[in-house]
């Protein structure tokens, strides 16, 4: 039963509620002869199928929405940078002059690396914000097809700079041009972003 | 020219297996008719897709029926070809007769 629900959930999210459902309990009927087996692998054929569908049907617009997603995630990370750097600039500023003022107090707690540490977190957590609002944003052009463009968001910037990469990494023989997996896990906030869209849109 | 959608093979296989099975055409009946009649074995991954997109094209209708206890308690989708599906369909077929036409292709006889 558990199962069921989470490959309802999987399948619901490319394509409507109600077409996942029966498609769930079309392979639930033919898993009772083909096992457990063929059933995962049939949710994830099917899953990968109608993905798939929703960037092949048309594919031009799709990746012309995923370089405009691409442009304003660029725009808004340049956006929030500056804003840092201003905020950074002024409270170092103030930190100065409090620091000037108090004596070696101050200089203790700088040297913990507390600030940088603050620093990088509100920084992270800008750009998580920042792709976050890119997922939105795609995902309120692409109603019903919001998994895909977020799809052709990840292979408008994963394909050439794995080309890119692999080129550099062959010609200089060094393998640490390659593009780390590791870094996809930056574009999660957008398919957060894009399946929180969807789920609202949903209810 | 008509406004009348062009069909992939694929398409025309599904729409015609539905016509075949009348009302009792949903996703299991429909693989299970297209094995029987062609011998092909289509992934449910292709046939879903193709269902939605025909379904999305105006070509076919569908409706709910009961939940049944072996489907987890979930219900049958059941499809009907719409008016323009047919229209469609009988289209396809009619220009696949024309190219036949006075055609002998080697070895096959009745062609």
């Amino acid at each position: 039963m558990h199962k069921d629900r989470i490959a309802e959930w999987l399948l619901s999210q490319v394509t409507t509620r109600e077409r996942a459902v029966s498609t769930v309990g079309d392979l639930t009927e033919s898993a009772a002869t083909h096992g457990a087996g063929w059933f995962w692998s049939n949710v994830a054929r099917t899953l990968a199928s109608l993905l798939w569908r929703g960037f092949g049907d048309a594919p031009g617009p799709m990746m012309g929405l995923a370089l405009r997603a691409w442009l304003l995630s660029l725009a808004l990370l340049l956006a929030a940078l500056l804003c840092l750097v201003v905020l950074g600039a002024f409270f170092g500023l103030v930190y100065a002059t409090l620091a000037s003022a108090s004596g070696s107090g101050l200089g203790a707690f700088a040297g913990g690396g507390v600030l940088v540490w603050v620093a990088k977190a509100v920084g992270l957590a800008v750009a998580v914000l920042c792709q976050f609002q890119v997922g939105r944003w795609l995902a309120r052009r692409a109603p019903g097809r919001e998994f895909s463009a977020w799809l052709a968001l990840i292979m408008l910037q994963w394909i050439p700079a794995a080309v890119i990469g692999m080129g550099v990494a062959l010609s200089t023989r060094n393998s640490g041009w390659l593009p780390s997996p590791l870094y996809l896990l930056f574009d999660l906030p957008c398919l957060a972003g894009a399946l929180w869209v969807r789920r609202r849109a949903a209810r | 020219m008509s406004a009348t959608p062009t069909l992939g093979e694929f398409e025309q296989v599904v729409l015609l297996a539905i016509l075949r099975l009348d009302d009792r055409a949903y996703g299991v009946t429909i693989r299970e008719e297209i094995h029987a009649r062609t011998d092909r074995d289509p992934a449910p991954g292709a046939l879903y897709t193709t269902l939605d997109r025909l379904e999305d094209k105006g070509l076919i209708t569908s409706r709910l029926g009961d939940p049944t206890p072996q489907r987890g308690g979930r219900a049958k989708r059941y499809f009907q070809v719409s008016a323009i599906g047919v229209e469609a369909v009988a289209r396809a077929q009619r220009s696949y007769r024309r190219l036949l036409e006075g055609l002998k292709l080697p070895g096959v006889a009745n062609a």
